[in-house]
């Protein structure tokens, strides 16, 4: 039976160069909570998860067409909300040497900030993943990119809408009050809207712009309470926004900035901010400094909450370069107004070949009960997680 | 007479100096002369990196190169990696200037992000090995200032041959050297050994070129490259697969806004 299996994985691996590719990441993610949960008293202390993430990719050399499929199994020891099968990305695209075609569920990325991702507004963020929105669910769409020679227009037609998920109420990370299963689309708002986006992104030598504009369902709630419950409302938004940075030897400069229209009166968000590389240690270790401010002018009576409103973030960011590839980031986010912030440690570095050991710290200081996030102040965590890759 | 004898030193002096700048150049010259023409390259390496205790861990990354086709720009690199598996589907993108800095992105495949990156770091290492950065850029003569110093036996394998000996400087800012010195093949211009001095001046790293070989008649490849770093007592052993020459690289592959759909 080895064998036989071993003999197909060989055959994998011979394909896999002309025609096809298959990975497969496996892991465990073990939390540690030090502190007692805002919203029950015996709520756990740990949770343990495994997830599986397997990706095909098709791409016969005599066709222009190419298929992918990536996917996410999560099973979780204590959250039912994280026992989920999640199809990340389900597509078939034509590709030509200028433009490309993708039809099907995709992951995008716009944006060149650290801190918040405010421009990219394609995919619905998944906090049931983890808490720092930068795991999206896949997002029904009709992709069209054109190429020029630097520069890329892009246009997005998205046909059906992913209301947010969100852990169980009462466990860890879930919000104060538990959420209605059922979401408010006033207006034109519906999840068969069919949204539009566009990007036209610019290069000037050592300068990037992008533009983009959106219409459609705002991946944002705004929360309202119902009966001791939360009920999310998703509006049509327009949606201007602007990403550049600038890159010069050991410094790049990054600003993205967004014009809301849609709940209540419109409103601007901003981060503005720097990455300057520092002259390396021992001629080997790689130093990033981030600094990055962050400004917001919504009314959160009528706009979806943001804790990003007045804030500095600071970090270091360490790359060891040795043969495991060890990282370091360290850092902090601190709201002006009120000296409520948060603090970041990730480090990560192979073992085995292929295998990664990760550790994230999160810890929440100066959380008052009139802040929008205030559940949040004693999910301090570290997540331990080790993954193997095949 | 005082004056005119030491007149007479000084211009023997510099005589002596600018001969052999000129033909620390002129072997620059012959060097980069014999290797142009070539358009685009493909090759498939793998990087053997050994720690001083005897621990080995392997990368396999495919590269591709475009010549340059403006005289004031240099050549276009692009460097996938398939192993380590954690890092699969990274991709490095270099665009090389010869005055002003390079521009470099990365692809970060599970976050399907580009970044264009600083490229300032050109003494740090390339994927935890020992080479660096600058150790892996184009060969352009105006990256450094070249001074003739001998002519000798070559070292290594090419014991039957002569070589010039020429001590580079880097012109550019943020090297880890403050010089260099080539050993190039006196009959077809390809350098055989590198020793690379540090910022202190002390000799930091040897590299050693081997198992070349000739395509399309004309460019030499070497398909062994050893860098050995004398300080740390860690090597880093590239082995190449054949080059393809013959293959029409797809020049709209170098540009960052692609770099997604490369497989």
């Amino acid at each position: 039976m080895q064998f036989f299996l071993f003999i197909f994985f060989l055959s994998l691996n011979v394909f896999a160069e002309n025609d096809f590719s298959f990975k497969t990441e496996l892991g465990v993610d073990y939390r540690i909570f030090p502190e007692k949960s805002t919203r029950h008293p015996n709520d756990q202390k740990s949770q343990f998860s495994g997830y599986l993430k397997p990706e095909l990719e098709l791409f016969p050399s005599d066709s222009k067409f190419e298929y992918k499929f990536s996917g996410l199994l999560r099973n979780d020891s204590s959250d039912d909300a994280r026992d989920y099968f999640e199809i990340k990305e389900l597509f078939v695209q034509y590709v030509d040497d200028k433009f490309d075609l993708t039809i099907g569920s995709i992951q995008n990325f716009w944006g060149v900030t650290e801190s918040a991702h405010i421009v990219d507004i394609i995919n619905q963020k998944d906090f049931r993943e983890d808490l720092d929105g930068e795991k999206k669910l896949g997002q029904p769409s009709v992709r069209y990119r054109r190429y020029f020679d630097m520069d890329l227009f892009s246009f997005y037609i998205m046909p059906y809408f992913r209301e947010r998920p969100s852990s169980t109420f009462n466990k860890r990370f879930s919000s104060a009050l538990p959420v209605n299963s059922s979401s408010l689309f006033p207006g034109s708002a519906s999840k068969n809207h069919i949204d539009f986006s566009t990007r036209f992104q610019k290069n000037l030598g050592n300068n990037d712009i992008g533009l983009i504009f959106f219409r459609g369902n705002s991946r944002d709630p705004i929360v309202t309470i119902e009966n001791f419950n939360i009920v999310n409302t998703y509006k049509i938004i327009n949606l201007i926004g602007l990403d550049y940075q600038y890159t010069s030897e050991d410094l790049l400069i990054k600003l993205e900035t967004t014009n809301t229209n849609g709940f209540g009166k419109s409103y601007n968000s901003t981060v503005f901010g720097f990455e300057k590389l520092l002259p390396s240690i021992f001629n080997r270790i790689e130093v990033n400094t981030l600094l990055e401010f962050q400004f917001d002018d919504r009314n959160i009576s009528e706009a979806p909450a943001t804790s990003l409103d007045d804030d500095i973030f600071f970090g270091f960011r360490f790359n060891l370069n040795d043969i495991n590839d060890t990282q370091f980031l360290i850092g902090s986010n601190i709201d002006t107004n009120d000296t409520s912030s948060f603090s970041i440690l990730e480090g990560s570095r192979r073992f085995l070949d292929s295998y990664k050991l990760s550790l994230t710290y999160r810890g929440f200081n100066n959380y008052n009960n009139d802040q929008p996030f205030y559940f949040l102040k004693n999910d301090d965590h570290i997540n331990l997680n080790i993954s193997k890759f095949f | 007479m005082k004056k005119i004898f030491y007149s007479y030193l000084l211009t023997i002096f510099f005589f002596n100096l600018s001969y052999a700048d000129q033909k620390g150049i002129d072997i620059a010259k012959e060097t980069v002369k014999r290797n142009t023409g070539w358009v685009g390259s493909e090759v498939v390496f793998q990087m053997i990196l050994k720690n001083a205790s005897g621990g080995v861990a392997e990368r396999k990354i495919r590269s591709m190169a475009l010549e340059n086709d403006k005289p004031n720009e240099g050549d276009k690199s692009l460097s996938i990696f398939d192993t380590p598996a954690d890092v699969e589907g990274t991709i490095f993108l270099s665009h090389t200037k010869i005055k002003k800095p390079d521009d470099q992105w990365l692809f970060l495949p599970a976050l399907k992000r580009v970044k264009r990156i600083s490229s300032s770091n050109k003494s740090g290492p390339f994927m935890g090995s020992e080479y660096a950065y600058e150790d892996l850029l184009s060969f352009e003569i105006d990256r450094f200032t070249h001074t003739f110093l001998r002519e000798e036996k070559c070292p290594g394998s090419f014991k039957d041959v002569d070589c010039f000996v020429v001590e580079q400087t880097p012109t550019y800012e943020n090297s880890g050297y403050t010089r260099r010195i080539v050993w190039t093949h006196k009959n077809d211009y390809i350098a055989v050994y590198i020793d690379y001095y540090d910022r202190k001046n002390s000799l930091l790293k040897s590299l050693t070129f081997d198992n070349y070989k000739l395509y399309k008649n004309k460019f030499w490849r070497a398909h062994e490259l050893n860098m050995v770093n004398h300080q740390t007592k860690k090597s880093t052993l590239i082995v190449y697969e054949a080059y393809n020459f013959d293959a029409a690289i797809d020049k709209s592959l170098f540009n960052a806004n692609k770099l997604k759909r490369i497989r």
